[in-house]
Protein backbone atom coordinates (compact mmCIF):
# COMPACT_ATOMS: atom_id res chain seq x y z
CA UNK A 1 0.00 0.00 0.00
CA UNK A 2 1.31 3.50 -0.78
CA UNK A 3 0.55 6.50 1.74
CA UNK A 4 0.55 9.40 -0.89
CA UNK A 5 0.75 12.75 0.39
CA UNK A 6 -2.47 14.68 -0.65
CA UNK A 7 -0.65 18.21 -1.92
CA UNK A 8 1.33 16.25 -4.40
CA UNK A 9 0.75 15.35 -8.23
CA UNK A 10 -0.16 11.95 -9.29
CA UNK A 11 1.75 11.52 -13.13
CA UNK A 12 0.58 9.37 -15.56
CA UNK A 13 2.67 8.89 -18.46
CA UNK A 14 0.86 6.93 -21.32
CA UNK A 15 0.37 7.53 -25.47
CA UNK A 16 -2.97 5.95 -25.52
CA UNK A 17 -5.28 8.97 -25.42
CA UNK A 18 -8.38 6.38 -24.17
CA UNK A 19 -5.70 5.20 -21.51
CA UNK A 20 -5.27 8.34 -20.12
CA UNK A 21 -8.80 9.31 -19.96
CA UNK A 22 -9.35 5.87 -17.92
CA UNK A 23 -7.08 6.61 -15.53
CA UNK A 24 -8.39 10.15 -15.11
CA UNK A 25 -12.09 8.63 -14.65
CA UNK A 26 -10.61 6.04 -11.93
CA UNK A 27 -8.35 8.59 -9.99
CA UNK A 28 -11.34 11.08 -9.86
CA UNK A 29 -13.28 8.69 -8.18
CA UNK A 30 -10.97 6.79 -5.95
CA UNK A 31 -11.02 8.93 -3.11
CA UNK A 32 -7.96 10.36 -3.65
CA UNK A 33 -7.24 13.98 -3.17
CA UNK A 34 -4.20 13.84 -5.28
CA UNK A 35 -3.83 16.70 -8.50
CA UNK A 36 -3.45 14.08 -11.85
CA UNK A 37 -1.46 15.16 -14.37
CA UNK A 38 -1.18 13.07 -17.70
CA UNK A 39 1.61 13.30 -20.27
CA UNK A 40 1.37 11.81 -23.69
CA UNK A 41 5.26 11.14 -23.92
CA UNK A 42 8.43 11.27 -22.63
CA UNK A 43 9.81 14.42 -23.85
CA UNK A 44 6.77 16.11 -21.87
CA UNK A 45 7.07 14.25 -18.66
CA UNK A 46 10.74 14.99 -18.82
CA UNK A 47 10.28 18.47 -19.43
CA UNK A 48 7.67 18.37 -16.43
CA UNK A 49 10.52 17.14 -14.31
CA UNK A 50 13.21 19.27 -15.35
CA UNK A 51 10.88 21.65 -13.72
CA UNK A 52 10.84 19.89 -10.51
CA UNK A 53 14.19 19.38 -10.22
CA UNK A 54 14.95 23.16 -10.31
CA UNK A 55 12.12 23.67 -7.52
CA UNK A 56 9.31 24.92 -10.28
CA UNK A 57 6.71 22.56 -9.59
CA UNK A 58 5.97 20.44 -6.87
CA UNK A 59 7.55 17.00 -6.61
CA UNK A 60 5.11 14.13 -7.70
CA UNK A 61 3.55 11.57 -5.36
CA UNK A 62 3.88 8.72 -7.88
CA UNK A 63 4.42 8.26 -11.46
CA UNK A 64 2.62 5.70 -13.64
CA UNK A 65 4.64 4.48 -16.43
CA UNK A 66 3.21 2.37 -19.56
CA UNK A 67 6.13 0.33 -20.96
CA UNK A 68 5.15 0.12 -24.83
CA UNK A 69 5.50 3.93 -26.23
CA UNK A 70 7.14 4.96 -29.48
CA UNK A 71 10.90 6.97 -29.07
CA UNK A 72 11.02 7.23 -25.81
CA UNK A 73 9.53 4.14 -23.61
CA UNK A 74 8.79 3.71 -20.35
CA UNK A 75 11.46 1.88 -19.26
CA UNK A 76 13.75 4.87 -21.00
CA UNK A 77 11.87 6.89 -18.72
CA UNK A 78 12.66 5.00 -15.37
CA UNK A 79 16.27 4.38 -16.45
CA UNK A 80 17.06 8.03 -17.29
CA UNK A 81 14.81 9.14 -13.44
CA UNK A 82 16.56 6.56 -11.92
CA UNK A 83 20.11 8.01 -13.03
CA UNK A 84 19.51 11.35 -11.33
CA UNK A 85 20.19 10.95 -7.57
CA UNK A 86 17.08 13.68 -7.03
CA UNK A 87 14.50 11.03 -8.19
CA UNK A 88 15.80 8.28 -6.35
CA UNK A 89 13.03 8.14 -3.84
CA UNK A 90 10.26 9.16 -6.23
CA UNK A 91 7.53 6.27 -6.50
CA UNK A 92 7.74 5.02 -9.56
CA UNK A 93 4.66 2.27 -10.94
CA UNK A 94 5.70 0.31 -14.45
CA UNK A 95 2.06 -0.85 -15.92
CA UNK A 96 3.01 -4.49 -17.74
CA UNK A 97 1.24 -4.65 -20.64
CA UNK A 98 -0.16 -8.10 -19.62
CA UNK A 99 0.35 -10.23 -16.74
CA UNK A 100 2.62 -12.62 -18.43
CA UNK A 101 5.21 -10.44 -19.29
CA UNK A 102 7.89 -12.17 -17.76
CA UNK A 103 10.94 -9.88 -19.48
CA UNK A 104 9.01 -7.00 -18.85
CA UNK A 105 9.06 -7.96 -14.93
CA UNK A 106 12.56 -8.46 -14.81
CA UNK A 107 13.32 -5.14 -16.41
CA UNK A 108 11.33 -3.34 -14.79
CA UNK A 109 12.93 -4.55 -11.21
CA UNK A 110 16.33 -4.29 -12.63
CA UNK A 111 15.70 -1.10 -13.78
CA UNK A 112 14.55 0.04 -9.90
CA UNK A 113 10.66 -0.12 -10.54
CA UNK A 114 9.39 0.70 -7.00
CA UNK A 115 6.54 -1.81 -8.21
CA UNK A 116 4.95 -3.41 -11.50
CA UNK A 117 1.02 -3.67 -12.02
CA UNK A 118 -0.82 -5.87 -14.59
CA UNK A 119 -2.46 -3.02 -16.92
CA UNK A 120 -6.33 -3.94 -15.49
CA UNK A 121 -8.54 -5.82 -18.16
CA UNK A 122 -11.63 -3.91 -17.32
CA UNK A 123 -12.41 -0.85 -15.64
CA UNK A 124 -13.76 -2.24 -12.23
CA UNK A 125 -10.25 -4.20 -12.26
CA UNK A 126 -8.49 -0.75 -12.54
CA UNK A 127 -10.94 0.86 -9.65
CA UNK A 128 -9.60 -2.09 -7.62
CA UNK A 129 -6.67 -2.13 -7.99
CA UNK A 130 -6.15 1.63 -6.74
CA UNK A 131 -8.41 0.96 -3.98
CA UNK A 132 -6.21 -1.85 -2.74
CA UNK A 133 -2.84 0.30 -3.70
CA UNK A 134 -3.21 3.80 -2.63
CA UNK A 135 -4.36 6.23 -0.20
CA UNK A 136 -4.31 9.16 1.44
CA UNK B 1 37.89 -31.88 -78.42
CA UNK B 2 35.65 -33.99 -80.75
CA UNK B 3 35.35 -32.48 -84.20
CA UNK B 4 32.51 -32.65 -86.94
CA UNK B 5 32.87 -33.87 -90.39
CA UNK B 6 32.71 -31.09 -92.66
CA UNK B 7 32.15 -32.63 -96.04
CA UNK B 8 31.87 -30.60 -99.29
CA UNK B 9 28.47 -29.96 -100.83
CA UNK B 10 29.39 -31.26 -104.05
CA UNK B 11 29.75 -34.53 -102.08
CA UNK B 12 25.91 -34.56 -101.21
CA UNK B 13 24.44 -36.57 -103.60
CA UNK B 14 21.91 -39.05 -102.30
CA UNK B 15 20.39 -37.38 -98.70
CA UNK B 16 17.77 -39.07 -97.35
CA UNK B 17 14.28 -38.18 -97.21
CA UNK B 18 12.30 -36.97 -93.88
CA UNK B 19 10.36 -39.66 -92.10
CA UNK B 20 6.64 -38.78 -92.40
CA UNK B 21 6.37 -38.03 -89.19
CA UNK B 22 9.58 -35.47 -88.75
CA UNK B 23 8.11 -33.01 -86.38
CA UNK B 24 6.65 -35.19 -84.40
CA UNK B 25 9.70 -37.81 -84.03
CA UNK B 26 11.79 -34.54 -83.61
CA UNK B 27 9.38 -33.06 -80.66
CA UNK B 28 9.82 -36.76 -78.94
CA UNK B 29 13.75 -36.42 -79.06
CA UNK B 30 13.47 -33.03 -77.56
CA UNK B 31 11.29 -34.01 -74.91
CA UNK B 32 13.78 -36.78 -73.67
CA UNK B 33 16.27 -34.10 -73.58
CA UNK B 34 19.28 -35.69 -74.12
CA UNK B 35 20.91 -33.81 -77.14
CA UNK B 36 24.57 -32.32 -76.00
CA UNK B 37 25.02 -33.52 -72.90
CA UNK B 38 27.49 -35.47 -71.59
CA UNK B 39 28.56 -39.04 -71.78
CA UNK B 40 27.09 -41.81 -69.78
CA UNK B 41 28.15 -44.78 -68.51
CA UNK B 42 24.73 -47.05 -69.25
CA UNK B 43 25.18 -45.80 -72.71
CA UNK B 44 28.75 -46.63 -73.19
CA UNK B 45 28.33 -49.67 -71.62
CA UNK B 46 26.10 -50.79 -74.66
CA UNK B 47 28.40 -49.20 -77.13
CA UNK B 48 31.00 -51.08 -75.64
CA UNK B 49 28.88 -54.60 -75.52
CA UNK B 50 27.65 -53.55 -79.13
CA UNK B 51 31.21 -53.39 -80.43
CA UNK B 52 31.95 -57.24 -79.04
CA UNK B 53 29.01 -58.75 -80.18
CA UNK B 54 29.05 -57.48 -83.21
CA UNK B 55 32.67 -57.59 -83.83
CA UNK B 56 33.21 -53.84 -85.16
CA UNK B 57 35.59 -50.87 -84.36
CA UNK B 58 33.14 -48.20 -84.65
CA UNK B 59 30.12 -48.61 -83.03
CA UNK B 60 27.68 -45.69 -82.07
CA UNK B 61 24.14 -44.09 -80.15
CA UNK B 62 23.18 -41.90 -83.07
CA UNK B 63 20.41 -39.64 -82.46
CA UNK B 64 19.12 -37.68 -85.77
CA UNK B 65 17.80 -33.99 -85.36
CA UNK B 66 16.55 -31.53 -87.65
CA UNK B 67 20.22 -30.71 -89.30
CA UNK B 68 22.49 -33.81 -87.14
CA UNK B 69 22.91 -36.66 -85.90
CA UNK B 70 24.40 -36.50 -82.75
CA UNK B 71 26.14 -39.42 -80.52
CA UNK B 72 25.00 -39.72 -77.04
CA UNK B 73 28.00 -42.63 -77.24
CA UNK B 74 30.34 -44.06 -79.55
CA UNK B 75 33.17 -46.56 -79.63
CA UNK B 76 36.22 -46.03 -82.04
CA UNK B 77 34.98 -42.71 -83.23
CA UNK B 78 36.13 -39.26 -82.04
CA UNK B 79 33.43 -37.21 -83.68
CA UNK B 80 30.58 -35.74 -81.63
CA UNK B 81 28.34 -35.44 -84.31
CA UNK B 82 28.48 -35.10 -88.41
CA UNK B 83 25.66 -33.44 -90.76
CA UNK B 84 22.54 -35.12 -91.12
CA UNK B 85 23.25 -34.73 -94.88
CA UNK B 86 26.02 -37.75 -94.71
CA UNK B 87 24.52 -39.91 -92.46
CA UNK B 88 23.61 -43.19 -92.98
CA UNK B 89 21.16 -43.22 -89.56
CA UNK B 90 19.18 -41.03 -91.59
CA UNK B 91 18.29 -43.91 -94.22
CA UNK B 92 18.20 -46.45 -91.19
CA UNK B 93 15.36 -44.39 -89.28
CA UNK B 94 13.03 -44.51 -92.37
CA UNK B 95 12.61 -48.40 -91.45
CA UNK B 96 12.17 -50.34 -88.71
CA UNK B 97 14.31 -53.04 -90.01
CA UNK B 98 18.31 -53.06 -89.47
CA UNK B 99 19.63 -51.55 -92.04
CA UNK B 100 22.54 -53.31 -93.18
CA UNK B 101 25.30 -51.91 -95.85
CA UNK B 102 27.85 -54.40 -96.41
CA UNK B 103 30.23 -52.51 -98.91
CA UNK B 104 29.43 -49.42 -99.21
CA UNK B 105 31.18 -49.06 -102.79
CA UNK B 106 28.53 -51.22 -103.55
CA UNK B 107 25.26 -48.88 -102.78
CA UNK B 108 24.74 -45.79 -104.74
CA UNK B 109 23.41 -43.85 -101.77
CA UNK B 110 26.09 -44.53 -99.95
CA UNK B 111 29.53 -44.32 -102.77
CA UNK B 112 30.25 -40.99 -102.79
CA UNK B 113 29.31 -39.83 -99.09
CA UNK B 114 32.08 -37.99 -97.22
CA UNK B 115 32.29 -40.89 -94.53
CA UNK B 116 33.35 -43.35 -96.94
CA UNK B 117 35.16 -41.28 -99.30
CA UNK B 118 37.43 -39.82 -96.41
CA UNK B 119 37.61 -40.38 -92.78
CA UNK B 120 36.29 -42.50 -91.15
CA UNK B 121 36.56 -44.65 -94.24
CA UNK B 122 32.93 -46.28 -94.01
CA UNK B 123 32.75 -49.37 -96.04
CA UNK B 124 30.48 -51.46 -93.31
CA UNK B 125 27.36 -50.20 -91.95
CA UNK B 126 24.68 -52.10 -89.69
CA UNK B 127 22.15 -50.37 -87.85
CA UNK B 128 19.04 -50.64 -85.66
CA UNK B 129 16.83 -47.80 -85.20
CA UNK B 130 16.40 -46.82 -81.34
CA UNK B 131 12.14 -47.12 -81.84
CA UNK B 132 10.59 -45.17 -78.93
CA UNK B 133 7.45 -46.29 -80.78
CA UNK B 134 6.70 -48.28 -83.89
CA UNK B 135 6.66 -44.58 -85.89
CA UNK B 136 9.11 -42.81 -83.82
CA UNK B 137 12.51 -43.80 -85.11
CA UNK B 138 14.89 -41.54 -83.04
CA UNK B 139 18.51 -42.55 -84.48
CA UNK B 140 20.27 -45.84 -84.15
CA UNK B 141 22.26 -47.98 -82.66
CA UNK B 142 24.83 -48.48 -85.21
CA UNK B 143 28.05 -50.81 -86.01
CA UNK B 144 30.85 -49.34 -88.62
CA UNK B 145 33.75 -51.51 -90.12
CA UNK B 146 36.60 -49.96 -92.42
CA UNK B 147 36.61 -53.19 -94.62
CA UNK B 148 33.55 -54.70 -96.25
CA UNK B 149 31.90 -57.71 -94.39
CA UNK B 150 28.40 -59.52 -93.22
CA UNK B 151 26.34 -59.38 -90.44
CA UNK B 152 25.35 -63.12 -89.17
CA UNK B 153 21.66 -63.56 -87.44
CA UNK B 154 22.68 -64.44 -84.10
CA UNK B 155 24.68 -60.59 -84.45
CA UNK B 156 21.73 -58.69 -86.08
CA UNK B 157 19.21 -60.02 -83.30
CA UNK B 158 21.37 -59.03 -80.82
CA UNK B 159 22.10 -55.43 -82.55
CA UNK B 160 18.27 -55.25 -82.25
CA UNK B 161 17.95 -56.19 -78.60
CA UNK B 162 20.98 -53.89 -77.84
CA UNK B 163 18.92 -51.07 -79.56
CA UNK B 164 15.79 -52.06 -77.50
CA UNK B 165 18.15 -51.39 -74.45
CA UNK B 166 19.05 -48.31 -75.40
CA UNK B 167 15.68 -46.79 -76.06
CA UNK B 168 14.59 -48.31 -72.62
CA UNK B 169 17.59 -46.73 -71.23
CA UNK B 170 15.85 -43.13 -72.49
CA UNK B 171 13.07 -43.50 -71.08
CA UNK B 172 14.67 -44.51 -67.91
CA UNK B 173 16.85 -41.76 -67.89
CA UNK B 174 14.03 -39.12 -68.69
CA UNK B 175 11.88 -41.26 -65.84
CA UNK B 176 14.55 -40.68 -63.22
CA UNK B 177 15.18 -36.95 -64.29
CA UNK B 178 11.11 -35.95 -64.20
CA UNK B 179 11.12 -37.70 -61.21
CA UNK B 180 14.37 -35.59 -59.73
CA UNK B 181 12.58 -32.45 -61.05
CA UNK B 182 9.25 -33.65 -59.13
CA UNK B 183 10.69 -33.79 -55.71
CA UNK B 184 12.49 -30.99 -56.44
CA UNK B 185 9.42 -29.11 -56.69
CA UNK B 186 7.53 -30.86 -54.34
CA UNK B 187 10.76 -29.78 -51.89
CA UNK B 188 10.06 -26.24 -52.67
CA UNK B 189 6.39 -26.15 -52.13
CA UNK B 190 6.86 -27.94 -48.76
CA UNK B 191 9.20 -25.00 -48.08
CA UNK B 192 6.75 -22.36 -49.14
CA UNK B 193 3.60 -24.03 -47.63
CA UNK B 194 5.59 -24.49 -44.14
CA UNK B 195 6.33 -20.09 -45.16
CA UNK B 196 3.00 -19.34 -45.98
CA UNK B 197 1.60 -21.33 -42.86
CA UNK B 198 3.82 -19.71 -40.36
CA UNK B 199 3.44 -16.51 -41.63
CA UNK B 200 -0.61 -16.94 -41.48
CA UNK B 201 0.18 -18.13 -38.10
CA UNK B 202 2.26 -14.81 -36.99
CA UNK B 203 -0.85 -13.28 -38.55
CA UNK B 204 -3.48 -14.51 -36.28
CA UNK B 205 -1.23 -14.17 -33.32
CA UNK B 206 -0.47 -10.45 -34.64
CA UNK B 207 -3.69 -9.92 -35.26
CA UNK B 208 -5.43 -11.21 -32.27
CA UNK B 209 -3.21 -9.25 -30.19
CA UNK B 210 -3.39 -5.64 -31.54
CA UNK B 211 -7.56 -6.25 -31.99
CA UNK B 212 -7.78 -6.46 -28.00
CA UNK B 213 -6.60 -3.16 -26.86
CA UNK B 214 -8.93 -1.19 -29.13
CA UNK B 215 -11.89 -3.40 -28.04
CA UNK B 216 -10.68 -2.92 -24.28
CA UNK B 217 -10.42 0.38 -24.78
CA UNK B 218 -14.73 0.22 -26.27
CA UNK B 219 -15.72 -2.08 -22.62
CA UNK B 220 -14.26 0.61 -20.85
CA UNK B 221 -15.12 3.79 -22.54
CA UNK B 222 -19.09 1.93 -22.10
CA UNK B 223 -18.58 1.10 -18.41
CA UNK B 224 -17.60 4.86 -18.01
CA UNK B 225 -20.38 6.51 -19.71
CA UNK B 226 -22.81 4.05 -18.05
CA UNK B 227 -21.51 4.58 -14.56
CA UNK B 228 -21.15 8.45 -15.25
CA UNK B 229 -24.05 8.90 -17.56
CA UNK B 230 -27.31 8.63 -15.71
CA UNK B 231 -29.44 10.13 -19.20
CA UNK B 232 -28.16 7.38 -21.09
CA UNK B 233 -29.77 4.85 -22.62
CA UNK B 234 -28.57 2.19 -20.65
CA UNK B 235 -30.20 -0.73 -22.53
CA UNK B 236 -28.11 -0.01 -25.70
CA UNK B 237 -25.03 0.79 -23.98
CA UNK B 238 -25.59 -2.67 -22.47
CA UNK B 239 -25.99 -4.48 -25.56
CA UNK B 240 -22.92 -2.86 -27.30
CA UNK B 241 -20.88 -3.33 -24.13
CA UNK B 242 -22.03 -6.93 -24.29
CA UNK B 243 -20.98 -7.33 -28.34
CA UNK B 244 -17.26 -5.98 -27.49
CA UNK B 245 -16.62 -8.46 -24.80
CA UNK B 246 -17.60 -11.27 -26.96
CA UNK B 247 -15.87 -9.77 -29.40
CA UNK B 248 -12.64 -9.75 -26.90
CA UNK B 249 -13.27 -12.64 -25.68
CA UNK B 250 -12.94 -14.44 -28.96
CA UNK B 251 -10.20 -12.85 -30.13
CA UNK B 252 -8.35 -13.56 -27.29
CA UNK B 253 -9.55 -17.07 -27.87
CA UNK B 254 -7.70 -17.22 -31.02
CA UNK B 255 -5.14 -15.46 -29.65
CA UNK B 256 -4.63 -18.11 -27.50
CA UNK B 257 -5.07 -20.79 -30.14
CA UNK B 258 -2.60 -19.38 -31.98
CA UNK B 259 0.13 -19.53 -29.64
CA UNK B 260 0.31 -23.08 -29.28
CA UNK B 261 2.91 -24.96 -29.83
CA UNK B 262 4.96 -28.32 -29.54
CA UNK B 263 8.21 -27.74 -27.24
CA UNK B 264 9.20 -30.64 -25.56
CA UNK B 265 8.46 -33.96 -26.62
CA UNK B 266 8.69 -36.40 -24.00
CA UNK B 267 6.89 -40.03 -23.05
CA UNK B 268 4.87 -39.23 -19.84
CA UNK B 269 2.45 -41.31 -18.06
CA UNK B 270 -1.23 -40.53 -18.47
CA UNK B 271 -1.47 -40.75 -14.90
CA UNK B 272 0.80 -37.91 -14.36
CA UNK B 273 -0.42 -35.33 -16.80
CA UNK B 274 -3.82 -36.11 -15.54
CA UNK B 275 -2.95 -35.30 -11.94
CA UNK B 276 -1.72 -31.94 -12.68
CA UNK B 277 -4.93 -31.34 -15.44
CA UNK B 278 -6.92 -31.92 -12.22
CA UNK B 279 -5.28 -28.87 -9.77
CA UNK B 280 -5.22 -27.18 -12.86
CA UNK B 281 -8.96 -27.88 -13.68
CA UNK B 282 -11.31 -24.99 -12.47
CA UNK B 283 -14.02 -27.20 -11.60
CA UNK B 284 -14.55 -29.88 -8.89
CA UNK B 285 -15.62 -33.12 -10.44
CA UNK B 286 -14.28 -36.73 -9.60
CA UNK B 287 -11.86 -37.85 -12.24
CA UNK B 288 -11.27 -41.64 -12.17
CA UNK B 289 -8.53 -43.51 -14.80
CA UNK B 290 -8.39 -46.83 -16.21
CA UNK B 291 -5.48 -48.22 -18.02
CA UNK B 292 -1.94 -45.82 -17.39
CA UNK B 293 -0.24 -45.98 -20.56
CA UNK B 294 2.49 -43.65 -21.94
CA UNK B 295 2.16 -40.94 -24.39
CA UNK B 296 4.51 -39.32 -26.47
CA UNK B 297 3.48 -35.21 -26.06
CA UNK B 298 4.42 -31.84 -24.58
CA UNK B 299 3.38 -32.39 -21.19
CA UNK B 300 2.44 -28.70 -21.10
CA UNK B 301 0.07 -29.23 -23.49
CA UNK B 302 -1.52 -32.04 -22.73
CA UNK B 303 -2.25 -31.02 -19.47
CA UNK B 304 -4.62 -28.43 -21.02
CA UNK B 305 -6.06 -30.83 -23.29
CA UNK B 306 -7.55 -33.09 -20.11
CA UNK B 307 -7.94 -30.20 -18.17
CA UNK B 308 -10.17 -28.85 -20.79
CA UNK B 309 -11.95 -32.34 -20.85
CA UNK B 310 -12.51 -32.09 -17.34
CA UNK B 311 -13.98 -28.85 -17.35
CA UNK B 312 -16.12 -29.88 -19.79
CA UNK B 313 -17.84 -33.13 -18.27
CA UNK B 314 -18.26 -31.32 -15.33
CA UNK B 315 -20.48 -28.80 -17.63
CA UNK B 316 -21.96 -31.00 -19.13
CA UNK B 317 -22.35 -34.18 -17.15
CA UNK B 318 -25.22 -35.53 -16.20
CA UNK B 319 -23.33 -37.36 -13.14
CA UNK B 320 -20.55 -35.75 -11.29
CA UNK B 321 -17.91 -38.34 -12.56
CA UNK B 322 -15.52 -38.15 -15.65
CA UNK B 323 -13.73 -41.59 -16.74
CA UNK B 324 -10.56 -41.70 -18.35
CA UNK B 325 -8.98 -45.02 -20.08
CA UNK B 326 -5.77 -45.03 -21.40
CA UNK B 327 -4.22 -48.14 -23.74
CA UNK B 328 -0.85 -48.06 -25.90
CA UNK B 329 -0.36 -49.74 -29.55
CA UNK B 330 2.97 -50.01 -31.51
CA UNK B 331 2.37 -46.75 -33.22
CA UNK B 332 0.03 -44.50 -31.10
CA UNK B 333 -1.27 -44.01 -27.59
CA UNK B 334 -5.21 -43.82 -27.39
CA UNK B 335 -7.42 -41.86 -24.20
CA UNK B 336 -10.78 -42.44 -24.01
CA UNK B 337 -12.90 -39.78 -21.63
CA UNK B 338 -16.20 -40.61 -21.11
CA UNK B 339 -19.25 -38.97 -18.66
CA UNK B 340 -22.49 -39.53 -18.29
CA UNK B 341 -25.16 -36.50 -20.30
CA UNK B 342 -28.68 -36.16 -19.79
CA UNK B 343 -29.37 -35.65 -23.43
CA UNK B 344 -27.96 -36.52 -26.44
CA UNK B 345 -25.05 -34.09 -27.97
CA UNK B 346 -24.28 -33.88 -31.65
CA UNK B 347 -21.26 -35.18 -32.15
CA UNK B 348 -19.55 -33.77 -35.56
CA UNK B 349 -16.64 -32.28 -36.89
CA UNK B 350 -17.98 -28.97 -35.34
CA UNK B 351 -18.17 -29.56 -31.93
CA UNK B 352 -14.45 -28.99 -32.25
CA UNK B 353 -14.61 -25.46 -34.01
CA UNK B 354 -13.62 -22.49 -31.82
CA UNK B 355 -16.71 -20.55 -29.81
CA UNK B 356 -19.38 -23.67 -30.35
CA UNK B 357 -21.15 -24.01 -26.66
CA UNK B 358 -22.63 -27.66 -26.39
CA UNK B 359 -26.08 -25.80 -24.35
CA UNK B 360 -26.30 -22.65 -23.33
CA UNK B 361 -26.14 -23.63 -19.89
CA UNK B 362 -23.08 -23.71 -17.49
CA UNK B 363 -20.07 -21.59 -18.58
CA UNK B 364 -16.88 -20.87 -20.27
CA UNK B 365 -17.14 -19.53 -23.79
CA UNK B 366 -16.54 -22.56 -26.09
CA UNK B 367 -13.29 -22.89 -26.62
CA UNK B 368 -12.35 -25.90 -24.45
CA UNK B 369 -12.93 -28.59 -27.52
CA UNK B 370 -11.26 -26.48 -30.18
CA UNK B 371 -8.25 -26.41 -27.69
CA UNK B 372 -7.88 -30.12 -27.35
CA UNK B 373 -8.50 -30.48 -31.01
CA UNK B 374 -5.58 -27.96 -31.98
CA UNK B 375 -3.20 -29.33 -29.44
CA UNK B 376 -4.06 -32.92 -30.87
CA UNK B 377 -3.27 -31.61 -34.04
CA UNK B 378 0.19 -30.07 -33.39
CA UNK B 379 1.08 -33.49 -32.10
CA UNK B 380 -0.06 -35.00 -35.02
CA UNK B 381 -3.00 -37.15 -33.79
CA UNK B 382 -6.84 -37.25 -33.77
CA UNK B 383 -9.73 -36.30 -32.03
CA UNK B 384 -13.42 -37.70 -32.49
CA UNK B 385 -16.25 -37.94 -30.24
CA UNK B 386 -19.08 -40.01 -29.85
CA UNK B 387 -22.33 -40.18 -27.93
CA UNK B 388 -24.41 -42.99 -27.30
CA UNK B 389 -26.90 -44.01 -24.84
CA UNK B 390 -26.59 -41.46 -22.83
CA UNK B 391 -22.49 -41.33 -22.40
CA UNK B 392 -20.66 -38.61 -24.77
CA UNK B 393 -16.96 -40.07 -25.15
CA UNK B 394 -13.82 -37.87 -26.36
CA UNK B 395 -11.26 -40.04 -28.11
CA UNK B 396 -7.85 -38.80 -28.41
CA UNK B 397 -5.06 -40.97 -30.71
CA UNK B 398 -1.43 -39.79 -29.89
CA UNK B 399 1.07 -41.37 -32.20
CA UNK B 400 4.31 -42.69 -30.90
CA UNK B 401 7.14 -40.31 -32.62
CA UNK B 402 8.12 -36.57 -33.13
CA UNK B 403 5.32 -33.58 -32.86
CA UNK B 404 6.04 -31.89 -36.17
Amino acid sequence: MFVLPPDRPILVVDDNAADRHMMNYVFRHSGLENELMLFESGALVFAYMAEVAAGNQPFPALMFLDINMPCVSGFDILRQLRADPAFAALPIIVMLSSSDAHDDKIQAEALGASKYLAKPSGLNDFISLVEDNFKN
Amino acid sequence: MATAYKPSRETLLMEAPKPANENQRLKALRELDILDTPPEESFDRITRLTASIVDAPIVLVSLVDEDRQWFKSTVGLDATETPREVAFCAHAILNTRVMVVPDTLEDGRFVDNALVTGAPDIRFYAGAPLMLSHDVRLGTLCAIDTKPRELDPDQETALRDLAAIVVDELRLRRLVKTQAATNSLLKKQTVKLAQANQSLQQFAYMASHDLRGPLKTIINMADIVMLSSEGADQESLQYMRDAAVNLEQMVSGYYRLSRFECTEMKDHLVSKVLNDAKNAASKDIEVQLVGDASMHCDATLMLQVFANLINNASNYASENVVLFESESTDTETVVRVRNSVASPVATDKELFAPFRRMTTEGDGMGLGLAIVDRVIQLHEGAVSASCDNGCFCVELRIPNGDCK
